[in-house]
């Protein structure tokens, strides 16, 4: 580990790898995800959904369906309120309610294939499944498009009739399936190319992609005769599940519960509502709990995959590296309501370089897809590849080290974003040099035919949001952490070593909790790298609000005055040494006779967030029969700001990029020209698998972020960012071939190869 | 229409009769009639493994099994491998070198893992990625399960002396 | 000096000047909602395309110094402060 600023290394707990408290639950197969959860008179619900990905729904008949033996409720659409425009907050910016009213039960268009159109409990799964085939739904099937190029064209006609292109704060005149022109400039890019000695323009383009959370969705709910609503699901976002259900249904906050189960994975994909809604519907009309699991072909055709792009990226550069100018032109799916994908991606295209001169025109497209939600990092990484590329292509121009040049153009504190504002103490600088001193980059380069190295950065923004924790003392001096924020990758292990660092106990002491949306004050999602950082940063919080309690207990016991009392090093200590230390432990026992129990509390929606940088180096060959990529090793490089568990730090690090690598070599949605999904199952869209990937290095780069009291900085999202640009450069520096859309599977590479003929780039080597 | 019937199996060394629905798989019969909820399905078409169980000495997938096909043999889930209190090494490895994010994957790893080492106490790294590839996990990106599961090779090496 | 930066897509409204600078004395505090009535004052039109009934179109946070603001238009500035409007960004 590669440490920075001299406060480090004082810590006790923090940095250690103590066992995860969920974990014996985990690996017992004792932990309750959400499909686990069972009620003895439990109905099975099962989501009618359109075959059609885009088409106009002329009538539904459901009498069949109620009509059978077992069936005890059918829902559609006519079941919920239909509520006027209204924005409400969302996963990626503000939503209107009557969107996602519409994305959740289809009422006059069926916009995505997959999209519900009705949904029935049953008394037994099998009863349900019969149920669904029996609604009898007439369509007028419509033209699909689902390439974002196709949709921004003017001929296509809009997916919504009535919406039209935001261009801040302003609407285009006609309707259209771009929703929203975002633009960040500075300078002047024509005089910037105009200085430039070599000046580089390329087309990109990804395709949609998923999250792949192993555990399908999954939603159990109880409507009471007295309107108090339970549900039991697995989400990242307990708290923004009840606004969303409160918004849908208009009711108060106060008459919903959710209880956060387990969770079998999300990166993303698990914060908005989909099944719950339905559910509820299900178990108001049928008075049981309903139980509802997604099969994988729906998780794939109607959760909220990535987005695909196009975007076209160009930089120019004088010789000596020096960027002078770059600009962006990125269309992104939105999929078919209005997201803000392209937004997103337009404030992290350029982020890694400096620059004077810059233009970024991001487009958000419609089109007949199932809405667009967060994938790790979201739209990052297809933002990035391109411009990881043109970095690269000049690198072997200007025969210079291909992160010696990112180095010379690298942000650093004070640097403005591309979008604008400065940044704060960041670590992309220390993470190139880590990169450049490693012993993989330092190793000689593979040898062999069609072998080479690739280089690529990343980044995030990482997320602060609002945290709330409390901390109980037991009458033994341990103690008791209760959080909102959902353990995803064992983050309750970090917050009972934050706990325990704070109080001077131990991992094993602190006893970590996460409670349902009526236990714990309000908590934000967990993701966006912010649950160490922020939900961390309210256990710090209800730490500190502890100590002053004890001081006062303290005070009592020594029968001094409170200022005589002083806390450090995980104990009270009299100030002018007249005492002997009382830890935690020691006052534990004490609590009763001193005033009763003591309980503290941290609410938090802090500043200090800090950005997250990353640099991966591969070393992979090409069979130039077949095409496939074999990845022969890798190096993931990181600023991680101060690691609380550096063991799940490497994780997050490894799992980010093996989900690149998936998403740089194979993973894609394959579509008919229907715009149906042709290949909805793990095997046929090509998740990774133990054979598919190497062992990852990983080389933990520690610049505390001084924004948070232990140097926090989010992890999780910045390192599915650089893989495709790794990969893609090595591809190129092994065959001369620069694959410019994504997936770089076998057959698109082999048919490059193929087309290319002999020879056109000479395969280029990085230096080391 | 549904036709129950009963099944007398062998679950983690206990004799269990239970009344299925013919159209049950093995994983259903496994969460919804033994209660036996650690399985997990991820899929349903054989292609994640986190429904992993031992079947009569053999790893499958209790997706693709019928319940009824489950009659007179002997199954291991996950929670059949702790031996009492005392974690198999496999849990303990998974456990100290952090081989679990989310966990859903796990069982499946688990059981998958232990069906290798039972055959295999010796395993190379390349055996190993070989032998779970039915297995998939998207959170760790695999490294730490495969040091864990040499690991535990190591340890059962160990403790034969 | 604060400094108002102007979002590229409506630097038409304000002649292509890309940050407006409002004078906040020493010790002063002015509220963005305070601030960009200034901007409005000097190049009209601004407002309109920021604010929605009063309040900021969705999607669009304030930025001051580098932090995104919780209090939106009611945040304040001082003599030395950066105010962007720029998205909020969440993430997975
Ligand atoms: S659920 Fe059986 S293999 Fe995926
Ligand atoms: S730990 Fe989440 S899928 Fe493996």
């Amino acid at each position: 580990m590669e440490q920075h600023e001299a406060q480090k290394n004082e810590y006790n707990i923090i940095g250690t790898r103590p066992i995860r408290h969920d974990g014996e639950d985990k690996v017992t197969g004792r932990a309750q995800y959400g499909a686990d959860i069972s009620f003895p008179d439990q109905l099975y619900g099962k989501v009618l959904r359109s075959p059609h990905a885009h088409a106009r729904i002329l009538s539904i008949d459901t009498s069949k369906a109620l009509a059978m033996p077992g069936v005890r409720a059918v829902t559609t659409a006519e079941d919920l309120p239909r509520l006027k425009d209204r924005m409400v907050a969302g996963e990626a910016g503000a939503e209107n309610i009557r969107y996602v009213t519409e994305r959740v039960l289809a009422s006059d268009k069926a916009l995505f294939e997959g999209h519900p159109i009705a949904a029935v409990a049953a008394t037994d799964p099998w009863i349900a499944e019969e149920a669904v085939k029996a609604i009898e739904v007439k369509y007028e099937v419509l033209t699909a498009v689902t390439e974002v190029r196709d949709a921004m064209k003017d001929d296509t006609p809009p997916l919504h009739g009535e919406l039209t292109t935001e261009t801040l704060g302003e609407k285009s005149k006609k309707a259209t399936n771009i929703v929203r022109h975002t633009r960040h400039k500075r300078g002047d890019p024509d005089k910037g190319f105009a200085e430039a000695d070599l000046v580089i323009e390329r087309e990109f383009e990804t395709k949609t992609v998923h999250q792949g959370y192993i555990e399908p969705h999954n939603a159990t709910a109880l409507y009471r005769s007295d309107g108090q609503i339970t549900l039991w699901t697995s989400t990242q976002a307990p708290f923004w599940v009840r606004r969303d259900l409160a918004e849908l249904f208009d009711i108060p906050l106060s008459r919903i519960k959710v209880v956060p189960m387990e969770i079998g994975g999300g990166f993303g994909g698990k914060i908005a509502v989909y099944l719950e809604p339905l559910a509820i519907l299900l178990s108001k009309k049928s008075g049981r709990p309903v139980k509802m699991i997604m099969t994988r072909e729906e998780v794939f055709y109607a959760s909220g995959p990535a987005s695909g792009t196009v975007t076209r990226i160009k930089i120019g550069v004088k010789k000596d590296g020096t960027i002078t100018a770059a600009t962006a032109w990125m269309a992104y799916e939105a999929g078919a309501f209005p997201s803000n994908w392209a937004m997103v991606g337009s404030m992290c295209v350029l982020a890694c370089y400096r620059l004077e001169n810059l233009q970024i025109d991001a487009y958000d497209v419609l089109t007949n897809t199932s809405k667009v939600m967060a994938y790790r990092a979201p739209s990052s990484p297809q933002a990035m590849f391109g411009v990881e590329s043109i970095i690269d292509e000049i690198a072997i121009k200007l025969d210079m080290d291909p992160l010696e040049l990112r180095l010379k153009n690298a942000v650093q504190e004070g640097d403005r974003r591309a979008d604008g504002p400065k940044f704060h103490r960041i670590g992309l600088k220390e993470t190139i040099r880590a990169a450049m001193e490693s012993e993989h980059y330092k190793s000689p380069l593979p040898s062999g035919a069609n072998r080479s190295r690739g280089v690529a950065s990343g980044f995030w923004f990482n997320a602060g949001m609002q945290s709330s924790a409390t901390v109980g003392i037991n009458m033994d001096g341990t103690a008791n952490v209760t959080t909102g924020s959902v353990d995803i990758g064992g983050s309750r292990a970090s917050m009972a070593i934050m706990a325990a660092e704070a109080l001077g106990l131990t991992a094993e002491q602190v006893r970590p909790i996460v409670a349902d949306t009526d236990s714990i004050g309000y908590t934000d999602v967990t993701g966006g790298s912010r649950t160490t950082f922020a939900t961390g940063y309210a256990v710090y919080e209800a730490c500190q609000d502890v100590i002053r309690q004890l001081k006062t207990r303290v005070a009592k016991l020594w029968d001094v005055q409170e200022d005589k009392v002083e806390w450090g090093d995980g104990a009270f200590h009299h100030v002018d040494n007249g005492k002997s230390p009382m830890s935690v432990g020691d006052l534990g026992p004490k609590l009763e006779a001193t005033g009763g129990p003591v309980m503290g509390h941290g609410t938090v929606n802090p500043k200090g967030v800090g950005a997250g940088f990353g640099i991966h180096i591969a070393d992979i060959e090409v069979d130039p029969d077949t095409g496939k990529v074999t990845i022969l090793r890798y190096t993931a490089v990181q600023d991680v700001g101060q690691a609380i568990h550096p063991a799940y730090v490497e994780g997050q690090m490894q799992g980010g990029a093996t989900q690149g690598i998936g998403w740089a070599l194979n993973e894609e949605y394959i579509r008919d020209a229907e715009g149906r999904m042709l290949n909805p199952g793990f095997l046929d869209y090509r998740v990774p698998t133990a054979l598919d990937v190497p062992d990852i290095e990983t080389i933990l780069v520690e610049v505390p972020n001084p924004g948070h009291p232990y140097g926090v900085r989010g992890v999780g999202e910045t390192p599915i960012v650089p893989p495709m640009g790794t990969i893609h450069n090595a591809i190129a520096r092994a065959i001369g071939l620069r694959m410019r859309s994504l997936p770089m599977s076998p057959p698109k590479v082999l048919h490059e190869i193929l087309q290319r003929g002999q020879t056109v780039e000479a395969a280029a080597p990085v230096t080391s | 229409m549904s036709t129950n019937r009963m099944v007398s199996t062998t679950i983690n060394g206990e004799d269990m009769a239970l009344i299925i629905d013919d159209r049950m798989t093995l994983l259903d019969a496994l969460r919804d009639r033994a209660g036996l909820t650690g399985t997990k399905e991820g899929c349903l078409s054989g292609d994640c493994g986190a429904c992993s169980v031992i079947m009569n000495d053999r790893v499958v997938d209790s997706c693709l099994v019928m319940a009824a096909e489950a009659e007179g043999a002997a199954i291991v889930t996950v929670e059949g491998l702790a031996d009492g209190t005392e974690l198999h090494p496999l849990q303990r490895r998974f456990l100290e070198q952090a081989a679990l994010q989310c966990g859903i994957c796990t069982p499946g790893f688990l059981v998958t893992a232990k069906s290798l080492l039972d055959r295999n106490n010796n395993p190379s790294a390349a055996e190993i990625r070989l032998w779970l590839a039915g297995n998939l996990c998207r959170c760790t990106g695999y490294d730490k399960i495969i040091r864990a599961v040499e690991g535990a090779s190591a340890d059962l090496r160990a403790a034969k002396g | 000096m604060a400094v108002v930066h102007i979002p590229a897509l409506i630097l038409d409204l304000t002649d292509g000047e890309d940050s407006i600078e409002v004078e906040i004395a020493p010790d002063a505090r002015m509220t963005v909602r305070e601030l960009l009535a200034e901007v409005e004052r000097r190049h009209p039109g601004v407002e309109s395309r920021l604010l929605d009934n009063g309040e900021l179109v969705p999607g669009i946070a304030v930025f001051i110094d580098g932090e995104q603001s919780r209090a939106g238009l009611h945040a304040n500035a001082g003599p030395e402060s950066e105010i962007h409007f720029i998205p909020a960004v969440v993430g997975g």
